[in-house]
Formats: structure tokens, C-alpha cells, sequence
């Protein structure tokens, strides 16, 4: 080792001894906490739960599928050809028929539960009288109530047969051999009928027929006669009528 | 004991105490060396708490050399660009100086009894920039001729010849000490 190696390892030494400079205790305590505040930071951070790149990508994904259907689909319906599923009503002479049977068909569960109803309260009332009364005297005296409420029961019964008769689907009178003529069924059926009595009752309206001949009203009583065979096309007409209607 | 290196890892990991003990190894070497070369407390202070809060802030560790020349560089790195906007020039002998260098001629401050540390200290506050940076991170950081001309980007010649200029002042300044 050289003479100025020596001497510089002095001055090395010396400089070593000398005081050193220390930096403010502030100056420390800034530095200090400023590094606490960053692990703080970086705890905080990791505290967060990370969202990866496909979790942001869901929503907006979600979403363009959802259009890019949406939009495909409405394409593929305008693209098929339209096809009508609506079925067209026969037109047949006797439609206005078929049309007044549909209606008196929905009018009927109207009519049934005022009789229904009737009955029912005439039945209650009955019970009433056998809980109240002793049960002997009850028989007797309703004996003949009960005789009145058979019949009352068998007229009903004979009504409605009347009407499902009256609500039978009717035969076309070109089936039957008859040609009415146009301005028959043209003309509203009620019209032609004098009263709703003989249109629901085949007899009073045969009657009515019969009068009409008495009467010399020939052309009037042959166009009842042709409405009757529509209504009534299964009804015996009697001879007389039936020979009129032939010969027609 | 913990390296440098893994004290630092440590506290990027979360740990404080890896810092503080990283801090206290640090605390007076930088501070003396930014004090003695800028010469002045004020800036002294604000490049120490600057360099520091660089390394507190850091994303991830320093992936080449070691600590030492790492917070080192950064602090020198400051100094620089802090003389660069005060429009200070550090290449010669036309330094502001403040009270830590005194001017006076070596014969006057011999005259007036300074023992050899103060006189010492006095004459390296005088040398060129050059020459006081590369003596003083000698000194204070502890590293090598080799890692001072990395760090500093320089060959090693070039710092070994700034330290032989550096101490040839010293010892002429401080013949009598010595």
C-alpha cells in the first residue's frame, strides 16, 4: 500500500468521525406515517372483493344477447307466411234457423234457474211446515200439496221437452222435398208468427194454420205451413196439411 | 439480519416494522449526504421526505442493484432536477453556498484553531460537484467505485478519476492533520 493509499484511508477515517446530520424528528414522523397510510391503503384495497373482467362483462352481454334474440325472432314471425285459422260460417238457406236455435240455446240457462229457484223455495217451505207441525198431521196436510206439485213438476217437464224439441238442430227442407220460396225465409220469423205462443207451440201454431184455411186465406196459411216444416220438420203434419204442402 | 432487499419486500408486503428498521438504517447517511451536497437545510429536508415518499409509494420492488443505490439515486436524481429548476449550476466552484461551507481560505481557518473534522468537512463543502458527489456517496452510501459509476452512469475510470482529484485537494488541504 502506497504512502497516499495511507493518507486517504486517514482522511476516510476522519470523515467517518465527524458528526453526522440527522434530519427533524418531524420530518421523521412524516415519513413514518405517510408509509402506515399506504399498507392501510393497501389493506382497504385488498379488502375489496376484485371483479374480474367476465364479471364486468355480464350485464352488457347479457343484454345484446337478449336484444339479438329478441330481434331474430320478430324477423322469423314477419318472414312466415300468414295463415288464417278462422273458420267461415256455412251459408245455407237455413242459417237465420241455426242462428235462432243458438239463441234460444243461450236464453235457456236463464229461464232454468228462475223455475229451479221456485221449486226449490216451494220445497223449503214444505220442510218448514214438517219440522214445525207433528209429523201425522204434516202427512196430511200436505197430502194434497203434494199432488199439486207432481203436476206442476210433470207440466214442467212436458215444457222442456217442448223446447229441446223446438232447439233440435232442423233438417234442411231441400233434404225433406221442399222448396221454399225466397220470400218466406227472407221474411223475420217472429214477424211471421201471430204470437210467441204458437211459435213454441206446434199444435196452436197447426191450429192457427187451420184457421187460416177456414178462412180463405190460402196463400197466407201455405206460407205458415212451409215455416212450420222448417221449425217442426220432424212434426206428423196432418193429411189435409200435407196435401196442401205437396201440392205446393 | 435482514437484508436490505427482503426488509423492503417485507414492507411492500404489508409489514411496518420492515420499514422503520429499513428507515433507521437510511436516516442519517441520506440526510447527511443530500445536507453536505446541496449545502442547504431547506432543501435538504424537502429532497429527504421526497426520496422517501418515492420509495414508500413504490408499485413494485426495484428489480436491479441493491437498496442502497436505489434510494441513493433517487435522492440524487431529486437533487439534480431541484438545481435544474432553481437554475443552480453544480459543475464548478460557482455554488450558492450557504453557512454549512465555509469559504474562508484553509490557512485563515487554520489560524482560527478548527480542529481537523470541522476543517475536513469545510474543504469537501468547497470541492467541485463532481468531486463532492462522488466522494461523498464514497462515503455515506458505502458503495463500491464500480457501483457509484453504474448508478451514477458513468465508466468507472471517470469516478475513480473524480475521487483521486477529490482526495488530492483533501490531503493537501488537511497535510498538517494527517
Amino acid at each position: 500500500m502506497s504512502n497516499e493509499e495511507h493518507i486517504d484511508q486517514a482522511i476516510s477515517k476522519l470523515y467517518q468521525s465527524s458528526k453526522k446530520a440527522e434530519p427533524s424528528t418531524e420530518i421523521d414522523a412524516a415519513i413514518l406515517v405517510q408509509a402506515r397510510e399506504r399498507l392501510n391503503k393497501n389493506k382497504s384495497k385488498q379488502a375489496k372483493p376484485s371483479v374480474n373482467k367476465w364479471q364486468r362483462w355480464v350485464v352488457p352481454l347479457s343484454t345484446a344477447a337478449l336484444v339479438v334474440m329478441g330481434v331474430s325472432i320478430t324477423l322469423k314471425i314477419m318472414n312466415q307466411p300468414q295463415t288464417s285459422y278462422q273458420l267461415e260460417m256455412p251459408v245455407t238457406e237455413t242459417g237465420f234457423i241455426e242462428k235462432k236455435a243458438l239463441k234460444d240455446e243461450a236464453a235457456v240457462p236463464a229461464e232454468q234457474p228462475a223455475a229451479t229457484m221456485m221449486l226449490e223455495a216451494e220445497s223449503d217451505a214444505m220442510m218448514q211446515e214438517i219440522q214445525e207441525e207433528q209429523p201425522a198431521r204434516a202427512l196430511q196436510s200436505i197430502a194434497p200439496k203434494a199432488k199439486a206439485r207432481a203436476s206442476t213438476i210433470e207440466k214442467a217437464q212436458k215444457s222442456e221437452h217442448k223446447k229441446s224439441l223446438q232447439r233440435s238442430a232442423p233438417m234442411a227442407p231441400e233434404a225433406m222435398g221442399i222448396r221454399p220460396n225466397s220470400e218466406v225465409l227472407n221474411a223475420p220469423l217472429k214477424e211471421s208468427v201471430s204470437s210467441e205462443i204458437e211459435w213454441s207451440d206446434p199444435e196452436a201454431w197447426i191450429a192457427r194454420i187451420n184457421q187460416l184455411l177456414d178462412n180463405a186465406q190460402k196463400g197466407k196459411a201455405i206460407g205458415e205451413l212451409e215455416r212450420f216444416v222448417i221449425a217442426y220438420p220432424e212434426y206428423p203434419l196432418p193429411l189435409e196439411l200435407n196435401k196442401l204442402l205437396n201440392d205446393e | 439480519m435482514l437484508s436490505d432487499e427482503n426488509l423492503f419486500s417485507q414492507f411492500l408486503k404489508g409489514d411496518i416494522n420492515a420499514f422503520e428498521k429499513l428507515y433507521a438504517r437510511y436516516r442519517e447517511s441520506l440526510y447527511t449526504y443530500l445536507l453536505r451536497s446541496s449545502r442547504n437545510h431547506a432543501e435538504a429536508d424537502d429532497i429527504y421526505q421526497d426520496a422517501w415518499s418515492r420509495v414508500i409509494n413504490a408499485k413494485v420492488p426495484f428489480t436491479t442493484g441493491t437498496f442502497k443505490s436505489y434510494i441513493f439515486k433517487i435522492a440524487r436524481n431529486l437533487q439534480i432536477d431541484h438545481h435544474r429548476r432553481s437554475h443552480i449550476h453544480l459543475v464548478g466552484d460557482n455554488e450558492q453556498l450557504e453557512d454549512i461551507a465555509d469559504s474562508k481560505p484553509t490557512m485563515e481557518r487554520q489560524l482560527d484553531g478548527e480542529d481537523c473534522g470541522d476543517r475536513l468537512l469545510s474543504e469537501v463543502a468547497v470541492l467541485p460537484y463532481d468531486q463532492r458527489d462522488a466522494f461523498l456517496l464514497k462515503e455515506e452510501s458505502g458503495l463500491t467505485m464500480e457501483q457509484i459509476a453504474t448508478m451514477l452512469e458513468v465508466g468507472r475510470e471517470t469516478i475513480k478519476s473524480r475521487l483521486r482529484y477529490a482526495m488530492k485537494r483533501l490531503r493537501e488541504a488537511l497535510e498538517d492533520c494527517l
